[in-house]
């Protein structure tokens, strides 16, 4: 696959007629639609907002400044070789029909991320990584130290038990704990 | 795409296959050939004339692959508890932090379940299928809403009694009639819940740590309702069948009403009408609550045991260990012990196994009080050694921790005690050590005696093994420790049990730190040890610098404490630290309760002098003829003596008047 240009759809600026589709090589944008024709259908756009135009990679700053963690640093085709899925389910396997409910399971998940988002404000170090075993949902993730631990476990209890009901089937939470904020910055741009 | 695959297993790949199956041919041969020759040999064995025995095919249930699994996994003393988090900062130490942290937990569970039951609107998509009734919200409300049959049968149902009480009021007062069935149904319920809703089922948590949430088991106590619902509802009955007249006995029995149940009792004996075993097994347990001598007592489980004969009903396990459980309710009684020895005999005869709660009940009526002497113990564990329990009845959890006390108090045998460790370390059997409380006491029990009889490195091997995951420590054992150490000189493990204060939450007790400090400047000890004490010296000084003028008292709190951290600071020839010591404790006088001693001041007169510090050993003499120390003079003799200071006129003039 490398090296070789590849012809990609891409759906994230528009969609629809032949004409407005972008072609993206794997390293660059080819063209874009006129921003003309963006302003004329009410969108604005500035040059420094085009420049991000790839899922998941993040913009450089100037000072370099930004921190990321070891997942947010590794680009999504990194998935498999450098970091993991965030999900684990065997729902997207060639061969799994309907019966595996794949849809029904990444919206189950953003489920989960946003009760665990709102659960646990601003305390999850990390990405909130779901995986399926059986009938078993394990949410896992890492968590910072600002709450005293007796806080810590009650939210775990409700965090399971609510999930639980919600999902009707046993969800259990593997957390565990860092410090602070720089034990999980892998690098800064 | 699908070419290139086809195309991409090059010839290794099959290389690979081939080698497999060559392998699979070479393994396979291999066992055929282990197999012949083993038929071989039973044939020539067959030859003598010893029949083969095929072994049958064993029958396993849905359950035994798990159970074969969990098997494999045995309790790590070195690591907590599966109910906590296995990270550093979420693995709780303190007993206290132990308790909070798993009852925190079920407490937001319970918080989950709130919302489910106050919010249940939102909770009613069900994708699962089959539909797991246990993740739907509760269905509260109740399908018939008019007192009629259905409706109390549906209350019967969900067990519960106040709302069927009150259709069965309701129903009665618009004559609606119940079929003898459902009447049955309900007495049965009012009997078994004593007319009143079943108590609030407890988390497992709540339930491990009730005693010490003051759930406390209540002293047996009558507490049948006199002409309650329960008598009414059977008077009622237009046909009382012996089922009927039985319940209302159970439910009597249990709840104390030992009167009116034996009066029925009799009864229904006149009558020659049969009694069920149950029946039986109730009227045994509560027969010492009816009668006032001992003789009496025993008279009465006697008579019943006599009626069960007469009746042809087969005692079971319940019933023997009733009539131990009334045995050990009347310790003192003269008979009691040969009784229990009867007892257990015709259980032996009869070919039953006697669980944990008889032999609970045998150790009561063998050691009723801490004196008491006998060899029930050692049979007892002659008995169970190497043998996997399973608990049966509530009271089985009462067994270790009753072994470990009777081995303690009345044996003062660590051997025994050791064994009995040995048995709740057999299989499963940690299981049955109970809750919180009895195995705070087990544990207690055990170490106590340990720290008094073993060797100092043999306690140290217990206590590692059981702190601080299994248990938690309390004061009186570490206070058994510490004089363990100091009797057998394990100076070593100081700095190992300061750490654990500090983990224990024990750091704050005065009294437990002053000892230990204490045994730290008893003598001076080789180097590394000695910088380790200074070390924990300088910590607690820290501490003390840190923490000083916050509401919390700091563990550093009186003055003899600050005279063990001067004379440890001494040993270490750490001058530096035991005059920062001096020079707090001077400056937060009221900070700390009574003055250090005198050794103490005198080493740091002598760590002045050998600095050459005039002025310093000066302040010092002059503190210590401030609180009107003993060893004043002797130090004043010290700076005169010295021939490394130079003292000047004027110090020699405040030295004369001291």
């Amino acid at each position: 696959m490398s090296g070789k240009r590849v012809k990609r759809y891409s759906s994230s600026v528009s969609k629809g007629t032949e004409s407005e589709t972008t072609w993206v090589t794997s390293s660059r944008l080819v063209c874009v639609p006129s921003a003309a024709l963006l302003a004329f259908r009410g969108l604005r756009t500035t040059p420094c907002a085009l420049k991000n135009i790839r899922a998941g990679v993040p913009k450089a700053t100037i000072h370099r400044n930004k921190p990321l963690t070891y997942e947010e640093a590794q680009a999504p085709y990194k998935i498999g070789v450098t970091k993991s899925w965030n999900s684990w389910h065997s729902a997207n396997l060639k061969g799994e029909g309907f019966d595996a409910r794949a849809a029904e399971r990444t919206f189950d998940d953003i489920l989960i991320r946003k009760f665990i988002k709102g659960t646990w404000p601003g305390l999850f170090a990390s990405e909130v990584i779901v995986k399926r075993r059986h009938n078993l949902v394990v949410v896992a993730g890492l968590v910072f130290q600002q709450m005293t631990a007796r806080k810590q476990y009650f939210l775990m209890g409700y965090s399971e038990e609510m999930l639980s009901y919600l999902l009707k089937c046993p969800v259990k939470l593997e957390i565990q704990t860092v410090q602070e904020r720089s034990d999980v910055i892998f690098k800064k741009i | 795409m699908a070419a290139s695959l086809s195309a991409r297993p090059p010839r290794g790949f099959v290389q690979f296959l081939f080698n497999r199956k060559a392998f699979c041919t070479s393994h396979d041969l291999q066992q055929l050939s282990s197999v012949s020759a083993s038929t071989e040999r039973s044939v020539s064995v067959n030859d003598k004339g010893q029949e083969i025995v095929i072994p049958r095919k064993k029958k396993r249930d849905s359950l035994s692959v798990l159970r074969a699994l969990a098997s494999t996994v045995k309790r790590d003393p070195d690591s907590p508890h599966y109910k906590y988090v296995d990270d550093p900062f979420l693995i709780p130490t303190s007993s206290l932090a132990k308790r909070s942290n798993a009852l925190s937990r079920e407490s937001g569970r319970k918080a989950a379940r709130y919302i489910l039951e106050n919010y249940s609107q939102w909770f009613n998509e069900n994708p699962a299928e089959p539909p797991v009734d246990d993740f739907m919200p509760p269905k509260l409300a109740y399908t018939h809403t008019e007192p009629t049959e259905a409706a109390l049968i549906e209350r019967i149902e969900k067990r519960r009694v106040n709302d069927a009480i009150e259709v069965y009021k309701k129903a009665k007062q618009g004559n609606v009639e119940f079929s003898d069935s459902t009447c049955r149904q309900f007495l049965e319920l009012l009997c078994v819940y004593n007319a009143q809703d079943p108590p609030v089922t407890m988390m497992p948590e709540e339930f491990y740590f009730r005693k010490d949430l003051g759930h406390e088991t209540k002293r047996p106590s009558k507490t049948w309702k006199d002409d309650g619902m329960a008598e009414r509802v059977f008077d009622e009955l237009q046909e009382k069948s012996i089922e009927d007249q039985q319940n209302l006995i159970r439910g009597m029995a249990r709840y104390l009403q030992t009167d009116k149940a034996f009066a029925m009792y009799d009864e229904m004996m006149e009558k020659k009408l049969p009694v069920h075993l149950l029946t039986f097994n109730e009227l045994i347990r509560v027969a010492t609550f009816h009668h006032d001598t001992y003789e009496t007592k025993w008279k009465q489980v006697e008579s019943l045991l006599m009626d069960m004969q007469l009746c042809g009903v087969e005692p079971d396990l319940t019933t023997f260990n009733n009539v131990l459980f009334s045995l050990s309710r009347v310790p003192y009684f003269r008979l009691a012990p040969s009784l229990l020895l009867q007892t257990l005999n015709e259980m032996k005869k009869l070919g039953i196994e006697p669980s944990l709660t008889s032999w609970k009940h045998s150790l009561v009526v063998y050691y009723p009080n801490d004196n008491a002497d006998s060899n029930l113990l050692y049979k007892i564990m002659d008995y169970l050694e190497g043998k996997e329990l399973t608990l049966q009845q509530p009271e089985d959890a009462e067994f270790f921790v009753t072994a470990m006390k009777r081995c303690c108090v009345n044996h003062h045998d660590v051997e025994l005690a050791f064994r009995i460790d040995r048995l709740l370390n057999t299989g499963k059997n940690a299981e049955l050590i109970g809750d919180s409380r009895l195995e705070n006491m087990y544990y207690s029990f055990f170490l106590r005696l340990v720290c008094m009889l073993e060797t100092m490195d043999r306690i140290m091997e217990v206590y590692q093994r059981v702190t601080p995951h299994l248990w938690t420590p309390n004061l009186s054992v570490l206070d058994e420790l510490l004089k363990a150490v100091e009797l057998q000189d394990g100076f070593q493990y100081l700095p190992l049990i300061w750490t654990d204060l500090l983990l224990f939450d024990f750091q704050r007790r005065a009294e437990l730190l002053e000892k230990l400090l204490s045994l730290m400047a008893k003598q001076k000890q080789e180097d590394t040890l000695q910088s380790q004490y200074s070390h924990i010296a300088g910590q607690l000084l820290e501490r003390f610098k840190d923490e000083h003028g916050d509401q919390r008292p700091t563990p550093l709190s009186t003055g003899p404490m600050v005279g063990h951290l001067i004379t440890i600071a001494e040993n270490s020839t750490d001058h530096d630290l035991a005059w920062d010591v001096f020079d707090t404790y001077c400056n937060n006088k009221n900070a700390f309760s009574g003055p250090p001693s005198d050794d103490a001041m005198k080493s740091l007169v002598a760590g002045c002098l050998e600095r050459g510090d005039s002025e310093k050993a000066m302040a010092v003499v002059s503190f210590m003829e401030s609180v009107e120390m003993a060893g004043t003079g002797e130090a004043v003799q010290m700076i005169l003596d010295s021939d490394q200071v130079l003292l000047s006129q004027s110090q020699r003039d405040m030295l004369a008047n001291i």
